[in-house]
């Protein structure tokens, strides 16, 4: 973590631009982690349960 | 990366909860809708297969040709044994069809559980 005077913060956040794309990145990729998730837990339900038939 | 700049103007500690528990919300308020609204999900969590009234065909046409309307009486497959429906629909020529369903269940005359004009 840089200094609070960093002049590279980014306020009202006080994050940086690289923390700042950094943590999204965490966000991106979870999210698609939830998806792919997702999307094998609908088949299984598409395939075993009588949903949309 | 695209919007990779939000965290600079949203607090992470306000967004991502917000993030997060809106996909959260969203997603029990789907699937509670899908098990309280339906009825094939109740069937499957008791391991039967959902219910389903099927029409028997062929209909039996009980008018005359020469008639002003037209008759169909359908037996409804899938009843309990000691019961039995019947759909009766009532076509006049040239109108809309009406059809009744007919319960039948033991010690109790037939009634007409529902009218309802088909389309």
């Amino acid at each position: 973590m840089d200094d609070l005077d960093d002049p590279n913060r980014v306020w009202p956040t006080g994050l940086t631009i690289k923390e700042s794309e950094a943590l999204h990145k965490h966000v991106i990729d979870g999210s698609r982690v939830f998806f792919v998730i997702a999307v094998f837990a609908h088949m299984l339900a598409y395939i075993y349960s009588p949903w949309l038939k | 990366m695209n919007n990779g700049r939000i965290w600079c103007v949203v607090k992470p500690t306000v967004g991502l909860p917000l993030f997060l528990g809106g996909v959260a919300v969203i997603s029990l308020t789907v699937h509670a809708a899908v098990m309280t609204h339906t009825t094939w999900m109740a069937d499957f969590w008791q391991g039967n297969k959902p219910r389903r009234a099927d029409v028997q065909q062929p209909a039996t046409n009980l008018a005359q040709t020469d008639q002003p309307f037209v008759v169909n009486v359908m037996p409804v497959s899938g009843m309990p044994a000691d019961s039995a429906a019947f759909v009766v629909t009532i076509t006049p020529r040239g109108g809309q069809p009406q059809s009744v369903t007919m319960l039948q269940r033991p010690g109790a005359p037939p009634r007409a559980a529902e009218a309802a004009p088909t389309q």
